[in-house]
């Protein structure tokens, strides 16, 4: 640089060798330079002399100075580059071609103190101010001394190392701070300094929205320009046509004055901040697009746009785009290596490879492996089946496009232990936009794991249980909704789950029941308490009543309102019916024995209190004794049917005659048949069939037919017993001629205390328990029994025994 | 005092307690029994004869003793005639049921031969102080 040692005085020296005598040089006058012991001498020399075309050939501008700063000889590269002709200029004071600035500095440094080298800003009329390099040389002009100056413009020279110190400065600015804000304010700065530039845009190519966005703003301090911000920041989504030249052609563009462009988008804003000159440059990224640098002006921007300017961009864009990568790069890491680190679920990223780049601590909690061990490590590492490449499937499937989220899948921890992670994966890229691997996200839920298992094993037993369970169970809210119905509520009513759930419990109740359910169900309610052992008749998809006991518990929500009841209601509709009949047992059983009892009794009680005749006393003697009768063939019979029930009367099969079993029974009835003249006939003759039973048995069947047939015979009547054999089955009738069987009394014959059954109706006396024990002991030998009967005119019973099997040969069957 | 107990209508399918009740009652000698075996033969005698009191078993063929008490209490004129029923159907809540058809007492079978007399005849004179 040049030295300023005395910028005060500009003006032409006027000291006393100004008055010295030089001769006027012309163009015809000729240089000589004599070379001394220590300097050059220069003296005046014919034109044709070798030296003057030494000096008119030189590229230089050569100039020989008077030291009044005269100008004595000048080549023609010297009036070049001072754009004045010879004519006009020799004679001058050469400082009326130097820069008002340089001028005391050109007398005291150059012309006194004789300094050899140095930059000069020189005035030129046609070129206006540019710098040159002299040199100058002490030498003899016409028996004077003089001074040799040699002057070369290195305006080109200065913009080059302009460029080249700003981008150094840029970068080394770029170098040492990280942060964006700051480092363009220090940019434009250095671009304000050196190329005038006041406002600097930055903007960023966005690869997944295809747009450019504004990142940074940064202009000189002075400056407001908060219209231009304002709009700059609301341009990203257009941003791409405002570039599009910039972006399409990768070159520089400018704009001399932005004012007056119409077409550009800002100009009003422009106007109104007093910016005119206007540059764009794109940066790279990796060699791709990265963005786009505005540079704005107050100034038109009227520079030359040659090689040296458009390298000095390039350069600026170069460490932009670097620098920018790598903010991106280090805040990106910086943001990951901070989650990594406060993350307790575990986080890895992987290359396109699925080789491990990063590794969190909470992986290394969860996996058990350090970042040491699993950086640079595959990733299938980690998978349970090595084989399966897992890892490298997931990266296809991310890169594919693929979402993949909550991923439930086992994995290998370092001791060996398979352990349950939920993972989700997503894809990276680089700063540019460039796929570059995977992010995994993993929580471990081996224990939620293991705990859902057991929940769901709970769930199963407790479902098990539901179904299992013969009750109906159900869930009800608050105003008696049904919200659940396990699968019995078919069963139970008939109606499937589906056809229950939403439906109101009332829907399923006896129509007669429900106000008083009801009232009870707003009790519940109101006490909000459940109910035990209720009893409520519900009524069947098939119309049938259905007796349920209902339990159930109130249910809260966490702030004590009840929410509606749970229970269980159990069928108990045959249970009750079983109820009933044991119930009407009992009372007849009760009748029957206290019907005799009271005959034997009034009779033994009067016989012992009362005086009496002989008849009389005859005559109750005969009652207690006929009841006692009675009453003891109730207890056989009631033991009988006990024995029956519980499996304890043993059957002695063998081969026997059924004719045998049947003569007998008819000679014992006739005995009693005799007392009301009633006479009992065999259809003979009565055929010879054999059949595998139980002789006493049997008999007791045939004495319980016959004795029936004489009780409901009228008096003087008859009885006709006929054995046959019909198909398989060896049968006997017994036909009476009495009042036939009641309609109503038909289906209930062969029941227990079928002629004392509820509705208190008695046929004749008897235990009534005959016919069932009868129907028993059949049933017992593979046989039926069953009757006829047409009611006033007679009935018929008949008992069919299989014949034996030889039998059935004979018979051709 | 109240009406003497005259007439005593017992229908009853059981023939042998026929024969007990009608030796207890001897006891009585202005007493007249008459002696009915069914529900419906009772309809039938009650008009012609007139009883002060009816003595109904319960358990009989075709047409029972709560039958016969219904049928009997739609008659205008055996509206008020008491009826006791004299019966072994004899559950609790088979007596409750009497009562509550509208029966003035219940005799329970098998009964005590030496206090049936009186058992029938403070029987009537609680009715017949209830009346007054």
């Amino acid at each position: 640089m040049k030295e300023r040692e005395n910028q005060g005085d500009i003006a032409p020296s006027s000291g006393s060798e100004q008055n010295r005598d030089v001769p006027v040089c012309g163009d015809d006058d000729g240089l000589v330079i004599k070379e001394s012991k220590d300097s050059r001498l220069f003296s005046q020399i014919s034109s044709d002399h070798s030296y003057q075309v030494f000096f008119e050939n030189m590229n230089e501008g050569a100039v020989i100075l008077s030291y009044d700063n005269r100008i004595l000889y000048g080549n023609r590269s010297f009036f070049d580059l001072i754009g004045e002709p010879s004519k006009g200029a020799i004679g001058k004071s050469i400082l009326n071609f130097i820069k008002e600035v340089d001028r005391s500095y050109f007398i005291d440094c150059i012309m006194k103190k004789k300094k050899k080298k140095s930059e000069l800003v020189v005035s030129s009329k046609k070129k206006g101010d540019f710098t040159v390099f002299a040199s100058a040389f002490e030498g003899v002009w016409d028996k004077s001394e003089a001074l040799c100056l040699l002057l070369t413009d290195i305006t080109e020279l200065k913009r080059a190392q302009s460029f080249i110190e700003t981008s150094e400065s840029v970068a080394r600015v770029l170098s040492g701070v990280s942060n964006l804000e700051v480092a363009s304010k220090s940019i434009i700065n250095l671009l304000q300094s050196h190329l005038g530039w006041e406002v600097m845009i930055i903007w960023l190519w966005n690869q997944e929205r295809q747009q450019l966005q504004c990142f940074e703003i940064a202009h000189i301090q002075e400056m407001d320009i908060s219209a231009f911000e304002a709009a700059t920041r609301a341009m990203e989504i257009k941003a791409k046509q405002a570039f599009s030249h910039v972006c399409l052609s990768d070159r520089p563009v400018w704009i001399k004055d932005v004012t007056e462009e119409y077409g550009f988008i800002r100009r009003n804003e422009a106007i109104h901040d007093g910016l005119r000159g206007a540059l764009a440059f794109p940066f790279n990224q990796n060699d791709r697009f990265g963005g786009v640098v505005e540079l704005f002006r107050r100034l038109p921007f009227e520079e030359k746009v040659d090689n040296q300017m458009l390298e000095f961009i390039s350069a600026i864009g170069i460490a932009l785009g670097r620098y920018i990568q790598r903010l991106f790069n280090d805040q990106t890491s910086q943001e990951i290596v901070r989650t990594f680190t406060l993350a307790r679920n575990s986080y890895f990223t992987t290359n396109k490879e699925g080789v491990i780049l990063n590794w969190s601590s909470g992986a290394e909690r969860i996996y058990g492996w350090t970042a040491k061990e699993m950086v640079g490590s595959p990733a299938y590492k980690l998978s349970p089946d090595k084989k399966s490449g897992k890892p490298s499937l997931i990266i296809e499937k991310l890169f594919s496009g693929q979402a993949i989220e909550h991923v439930e899948s086992q994995r290998l921890r370092k001791d060996g232990m398979l352990i349950w992670v939920k993972s989700s994966y997503a894809r990276t890229y680089d700063f540019f936009g460039n796929l570059s691997g995977l992010i995994a996200v993993e929580e471990e839920i081996t224990n939620e794991k293991e705990l859902l298992d057991r929940l769901l094993l709970c769930e199963v037993k407790f479902n098990s249980f539901i179904e299992i369970t013969g009750d109906w169970i159900w869930e009800l809210d608050a105003e008696a909704n049904i919200l659940f119905s396990n699968i019995k509520g078919y069963t139970i009513l008939g109606y499937r789950s589906d056809e229950i759930v939403g439906r109101n419990l009332f829907d399923f109740i006896l129509f007669e029941e429900k106000e008083k359910i009801k009232k009870q169900f707003e009790d519940f309610v109101e006490k909000k308490e459940g109910w035990r052992n209720l009893l409520i008749i519900f009524v069947h998809k098939n119309g049938s009543n259905r007796c349920l006991e209902n339990n159930a518990k109130a249910l809260f929500s966490i702030n004590g309102e009840l929410l509606g009841f749970r229970g269980a209601s159990r069928d108990i509709t045959e249970s009750k019916n079983l109820e009933k009949i044991k119930n009407e047992f009992v009372s007849i059983m009760s009748h029957e024995l206290r019907t005799p009892l009271t005959s034997i009794c009034g009779a033994l009680s009067l016989l012992i209190n009362r005086e009496m005749s002989p008849e009389r006393r005859e005559q109750l003697m005969a009652i207690a004794n006929k009841n006692s009768t009675r009453l003891a063939n109730l207890i056989n019979d009631i033991t009988d049917i006990e024995k029956l029930k519980l499996g304890k009367i043993k059957f002695d099969f063998k081969k026997i005659n059924l004719r045998d079993v049947v003569l007998e029974a008819v000679l014992t009835a006739r005995v009693i048949a005799n007392k009301t003249e009633i006479k009992i006939m065999t259809v003979d003759p009565l055929p010879l069939i054999e059949v595998n039973g139980d002789y006493w048995r049997l008999l007791q069947v045939m004495n319980n037919l016959l004795s029936n047939a004489v009780k409901f015979s009228p008096s003087q009547g008859s009885v006709i017993v006929l054995m046959e054999i019909v198909g398989s089955m060896g049968r006997v009738s017994v036909k009476d001629f009495g009042p036939g069987i009641p309609k109503d009394f038909q289906t209930k014959i062969f029941q227990s205390f079928a002629q004392a059954d509820s509705s208190a109706k008695r046929a004749a006396e008897g235990t009534g328990l005959g016919l069932y024990i009868s129907k028993y002991i059949i049933d017992e030998h593979g046989g039926a029994i069953q009757f006829e009967t047409q009611e006033g005119k007679g009935t018929t019973f008949s008992i069919d025994i299989p014949l034996l099997p030889d039998l059935k040969q004979e018979k051709g069957i | 005092m109240g009406k003497e107990l005259k007439k005593i209508l017992y229908v009853d399918d059981e023939e042998d307690i026929h024969v007990i009740v009608r030796f207890c009652l001897e006891e009585l000698p202005n007493l007249e029994l008459r002696s009915v075996y069914s529900g419906e033969e009772a309809i039938k005698t009650a008009i012609e004869f007139q009883p002060d009191l009816i003595l109904l078993d319960v358990m009989m063929p075709n047409m029972d003793g709560i039958s016969t008490f219904q049928a009997l209490k739609l008659m205008p004129s055996f509206a008020h005639v008491p009826i006791v029923f004299l019966t072994a159907k004899a559950q609790k809540n088979e007596i409750e049921e009497y009562f509550k058809y509208g029966a003035i007492d219940v005799i329970l079978k098998p009964f005590d031969t030496n206090t049936f007399t009186q058992n029938v005849q403070s029987i009537w004179r609680r009715y017949q102080q209830q009346r007054v």
